[in-house]
């Protein structure tokens, strides 16, 4: 087990400047410089499951909408959501599916889902269009290990492996259980993005601002701080795992969380699934790469805005989006098998319920964080070594935002 | 706008033998969870627990007889017990956890939302 983990990830140890979560400046460098160049989260291969299956995501700081499909020979595709004719957006829904054509709305343009421009309405009163050439906007699109990436950049050289590098290949092959189905708790939060990040990077509030909810199961007698057991560091990536309390045992009195988990063999209370469903999760190199004896669960986290949690129990993701400098979009989305009893759906609403109260508690302090540092009676972060994702992040945002390519920006985190 | 669950003309509002619930259907036993998480934070810390007191004695009876219908597609009576026993889920959240209605110190009503692919 690693200890003094932020020498490990060669930084300095002293203060941290709170500017850049104040800064409107320092908010359009992460738009140009990370945002604008970076291999972004978009979802999973099962979102579009099938041919004809699509989905649309918003990258807010960039001004994007993004619109996803899985198009004959099963290739999966990423366009602008943006008409050729006169710039409205083409689908005007989130997902859907069993469609092989899009029709704008505004005057009827028509396009494939391979992005081709199929028809145009009343195509006589133009004056020659070639509609070869009035396909959608294609965007970069790679998917890894059933994760879909995008790349804003047109003239982007850094392909999705190479990018993820080291990060890509440490967590390569997780089996993931019930990939294709997810519940999502989604909030906008008065805040800038990385008080989200952080909020979701250290263990070190669990047992205070969690003390009802999770505290007690991710701290305990044999460590009151629950410390983390682990850490890792690739490129701009990096990955941590917590403590979790082995000991841990619903009170007498929480008859209902009893009732929710009876018959249920599960790793921890944020298990989705029955022990023997992960087993072969568990079992996966890099989770609980420390192969610690008090382990809860890895914070995976991808740079910029990307996290994929791994429990003994299941997994769960949280993509953060900035919106403005101080207004965000927060997703997180646990995947969770599908119910085939009232007993299963009490235990998932029980589940899911618990989370969004962890989650709330997480939400509402941000916004409080968010104001405590806008009012600049503090200019810098006194950050200890679990806090070392916090350090490591503003650091490698340092680094992207002054670096003139992708390829310089990770060569500098290399 | 306020949800409640509604029970058609002619039809119980819960199973025989379940009917000292009966007054708890209209506000608790509505579709999604993401509306019973809305009611259980919209409401106060005296109305929670008479419902938890309430149901959660009759929960495991409940689950047992409801095993007999097919979990997506219980005529109305069951799916109304079903919705009931499922807030208790949520119910027991300010009661076995909390020990308030809502989490404390965060602010209500809030932008979260839960989104479901399929709504129980
Ligand atoms: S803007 Fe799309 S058809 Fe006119
Ligand atoms: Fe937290």
């Amino acid at each position: 087990m690693r200890s003094n983990f932020t020498e490990a990830a060669g930084l300095e140890k002293g203060l941290v400047s709170m500017e850049p979560y104040r800064s409107a400046a320092y908010f359009e460098l992460e738009r140009d410089k990370v945002f604008a160049r970076t291999w972004l989260i978009m979802g999973r291969t099962e979102d579009v499951a099938n041919v004809g299956d699509y989905i649309v995501k918003e990258v807010e700081i960039c001004g994007a909408s993004i619109l996803i499909t899985r198009a004959a020979g099963d290739k999966i595709r990423a366009f602008h959501n943006v008409c050729s004719h006169r710039g409205n957006q083409v689908v005007w829904e989130d997902k859907g599916s069993r469609k092989t054509m899009f029709r704008c709305p505004y005057h009827n343009w028509t396009y494939g889902n391979d992005g081709r421009l199929l028809a145009i309405s009343d195509e006589k009163m133009f004056f020659g269009v070639d509609k070869s050439k009035c396909g959608l906007e294609p965007i970069q699109c790679d998917v890894w290990d059933g994760w879909i990436f995008i790349n804003l950049n047109p003239d982007n050289k850094v392909g999705l492996h190479d990018y993820l590098g080291e990060m890509g290949v440490f967590l390569s092959d997780i089996p993931y259980p019930n990939p294709g189905r997810s519940i999502k708790i989604q909030a906008h939060l008065k805040c800038n993005w990385k008080f989200l990040i952080d909020a979701f990077s250290e263990s070190y509030h669990i047992p205070v601002l969690h003390s009802k909810t999770i505290g007690p199961s991710f701290s305990g007698p044999s460590d009151p701080a629950g410390h983390l057991q682990n850490a890792e560091f690739f490129g701009p990536h990096h990955s941590i795992s917590l403590f979790g309390n082995p000991d841990y045992a619903p009170t007498e009195a929480q008859l209902v969380e009893r009732l929710a988990y009876k018959g249920m063999a599960s790793e921890n209370v944020l298990a989705a699934n029955q022990s023997e469903e992960t087993e072969a999760l568990r079992a996966h190199r890099s989770v609980n790469p420390g192969k610690s004896e008090t382990w809860s669960m890895d914070i995976n986290e991808f740079f910029p805005n990307f996290h994929l949690d791994v429990a003994g129990g299941g997994f769960w993701t949280h993509e953060i989006w900035p919106i403005t400098p101080d207004y965000s979009r927060y997703e997180m989305r646990f995947f969770v098998p599908k119910p085939e009893s009232v007993r299963a759906a009490f235990h998932q609403e029980h589940y899911i319920a618990r989370l969004a109260d962890v989650v709330l508690e997480d939400l509402a302090n941000v916004e409080r964080t968010q104001k405590g540092v806008a009012s600049r009676a503090k200019n810098f972060m006194i950050l200890q070594d679990n806090e070392v994702l916090i350090r490591r992040m503003m650091d490698t945002l340092d680094k992207f935002t002054v670096s003139d390519t992708l390829e310089k920006a990770l060569e500098e985190c290399a | 706008m306020r949800n409640m669950a509604t029970v058609p003309a002619g039809e119980r509002a819960l199973p025989a033998g379940f009917e000292a619930l009966e007054e708890f259907v209209a506000y608790w036993a509505v579709p999604g969870q993401n509306e019973r998480r809305y009611q259980r934070c919209d409401t106060t810390m005296d109305e929670i627990q008479r419902f938890y007191d309430a149901v959660y004695p009759r929960a495991d009876e409940a689950m047992a007889y409801l095993d007999k219908f097919p979990l997506r597609d219980m005529p109305g009576p069951e799916a109304r017990l079903m919705r009931l026993v499922l807030s208790l889920a949520q119910a027991s959240m300010s009661v076995e956890i909390q020990g308030a209605a809502r989490v404390p110190n965060a602010p209500w009503p809030d932008t979260v939302k839960i989104l479901t692919t399929e709504t129980l």
